[in-house]
């Protein structure tokens, strides 16, 4: 038995120790950009989803106000928090309301509406939308 | 039997290829992933952009309107604007025409105005649409205000009608000009101005007609059908409808654009070589003079045709309603009255408006014209009198004015209001406080847009 094993391995000679870190050394070089692509790829899509939330967040948040009508429509500043999955306030959204033509017996109004939503603990906002109401207009 | 291996010198190299195999399937494996979350990144950035742009070009629009309203005359156009927005650059540009629901040359409604309002964004950010734009229509409905801000008499020497609202623009001859009036709006300022509210008149019509359709009044020939309250034309014969332009014999029938569901035509019209526009022809060359009364409502033209020897008559007690151009052709001597409720009380009385024509009202020089009531044209107003039998004569100003010769009246316009010979102790019109039927009451000149329609294009 011995014999039979010493022939059947007889010149092939088994991997060092050195050649199987050498191996895993290479395979680290080419997984590790792999790893990091697919990482990078998954947060961007993350990101994109995110984006389009905190961009339907914005519109619902000027239609409702073009729906209140434009005298609802308070002048001013205010934030409220929108969530991602429920509870989690991952959003912040910023409105300014700002009167540029006031509204009375010789003039219809006009306010400027900026909607801003921030991604929580962000400065930058994601989603910015700017648009002028008019209790005549659109 | 024995299959013998391959030497392993002839395995040589394959684990290099096959390494060489899984590094291309991974990166190019990577690289679609990569390419997919981009592509999602962009797409998702560029949403954000078409709806920046689309409240862009809504902003235009309301800005405009505002404007409008505050100003009372429309902008110049094309209206543009920026807008910033956060870091990224928009502007809009609203350009505006009127409604053509037929399509471009056909018929026009004058009081409907077309916005178009192109908003555009450029984000600067990668992977998105350099100027993305985006497009919406507003109709705006301007509700006909404008209509009675302005009162013009002739050879009126009371001191509280020469001076705005009302303006006298002299008894000789003469064209309305800015300087006629005080104020920026009024019959100078532009032809785009509102028309009376055209439904409101042919629901009226419609509301007195008392004869079955069909009915006919052939008192001014063969081939007129004059119906009572309602005007329509046919073609019984291959020689009928002898209008400029028109050839004989085919008649079409003209969907109303205010009923389009309904199966009580308002008219219909000859095949024309030179246009397509309904024409109503009232032929009072005859010797019998022609008489009628109500509310005659016609999308489209009239005509009211005189002789070329004799002087033929038309009484109308009442208005004639034109969406189009109303015209006095020949001898004719056209007298209207005016229909008035309540006559008696001065608070509560309503005078109906004695001709309303959408484009233009034309006086032959050898018509006359006698009424007691407004005269209204969305464009013009043209009376030439060759002699004696020539003139205009407008209610409310006193004698007869004859002879007036030449006398143009561009824009809107109201002659004068509210005079009842009946009772000549009523005040006149005085804008504001008696709105004349069918006509909003303006608010000294300020149009009043009102979108009532959107939609992207």
């Amino acid at each position: 038995m011995r014999a039979l094993r010493k022939t059947r391995f007889a010149g092939r000679a088994g991997l060092t120790l050195v050649e199987i870190l050498i191996a895993l050394t290479i395979l680290a070089v080419v997984l590790l950009p792999v790893m990091v692509g697919f990482a990078q790829a998954l947060i961007t899509t993350n990101q994109s989803s995110t984006s389009a939330v905190a961009s339907s967040i914005a519109r619902q948040t000027i239609e409702s106000i073009k729906v209140a009508g434009y005298s609802n429509a308070a002048v001013g500043q205010t934030t409220t928090t929108a969530d991602l999955v429920p509870g989690d306030t991952f959003f912040q959204v910023k409105t300014t309301v700002t009167e540029t033509e006031p509204n009375d017996a010789s003039h219809k109004g006009l306010k400027k509406i900026e909607v801003l939503v921030y991604q929580k603990g962000s400065s930058s906002a994601m989603v910015a939308l700017t648009t002028y109401i008019s209790p005549v207009g659109v | 039997m024995i299959q013998k291996c391959k030497p392993a010198a002839a395995q040589r190299g394959f684990a290099f290829i096959a390494a060489l195999m899984v590094m291309l399937v991974l990166a190019t494996l990577i690289v679609g992933v990569l390419a997919m979350a981009v592509s999602a990144r962009n797409l998702a950035t560029s949403r954000n952009e078409y709806a920046e742009a689309i409240y862009v070009a809504e902003a235009g629009v309301n800005k405009l309107v505002s404007q409008w309203h505050k100003t009372g005359a429309a902008p110049a156009q094309p209206y543009t604007g920026t807008i910033t927005n956060h870091g990224a650059n928009g502007s809009y540009s609203v350009t505006w025409n009127f409604w053509q629901p037929y399509g471009p040359g056909g018929f026009t409604r004058y009081d409907v105005i077309v916005l178009t309002s192109v908003g555009t964004i450029n984000t600067g950010l990668p992977g998105t649409i350099y100027n993305l734009t985006r497009t919406i229509q507003v109709n705006l409905d301007t509700n006909g205000d404008w209509a009675w801000s302005h009162v013009y008499t002739t050879n009126d020497t009371d001191p509280q009608y020469q001076v705005p609202p009302y303006a006298n623009i002299g008894g000789a001859s003469g064209t309305i000009t800015p300087s006629d009036y005080l104020d920026e709006h009024g019959p100078g300022a532009s032809p785009k101005l509102p028309t009376p509210q055209w439904d409101q008149w042919l629901i009226t019509a419609r509301a007195q007609d008392s004869l079955p359709y069909g009915s006919t009044y052939t008192k001014n020939g063969p081939f007129y059908a004059v119906a009572n309250r309602h005007v329509y034309w046919y073609d019984p014969s291959a020689s009928a409808h002898q209008g400029t332009g028109h050839t004989h014999g085919t008649n079409w029938y003209v969907p109303d654009p205010y009923f389009p569901s309904s199966s009580y035509p308002d008219a219909y019209v000859c095949q024309s070589t030179s246009k397509k526009n309904f024409e109503i022809i009232i032929d009072c060359s005859g010797s019998n003079p022609v008489a009628f009364s109500g509310v005659y409502y016609v999308n489209g033209d009239v005509t009211i045709k005189g002789g070329q020897s004799s002087v033929g008559d038309l009484t109308v007690t009442g208005t004639i309603v034109a969406t189009g151009s109303i015209r006095m052709q020949g001898k004719v001597k056209v007298s209207i009255e005016p229909l008035i409720v309540n006559a008696q009380d001065c608070a509560a009385r309503t005078v109906y408006p004695a001709l309303v024509a959408g484009w233009d009202i034309e006086i032959g020089d050898q018509s006359t014209f006698h009424t007691t009531g407004v005269v209204w044209a969305g464009h013009s107003f043209t009376a030439k009198a060759a002699d004696q039998a020539g003139c205009v004569v407008v209610g409310g100003i006193g004698p007869t004015n004859d002879g007036i010769a030449d006398l143009t009246l561009s824009g809107n316009f109201g002659v004068s209001y509210g005079f009842d010979t009946s009772n000549p102790s009523c005040p006149r019109y005085e804008p504001g406080s008696s709105p004349p039927p069918m006509f909003n009451e303006p608010d000294m000149g300020a149009i009043q847009p009102v979108p009532h329609s959107y939609r992207e294009l």
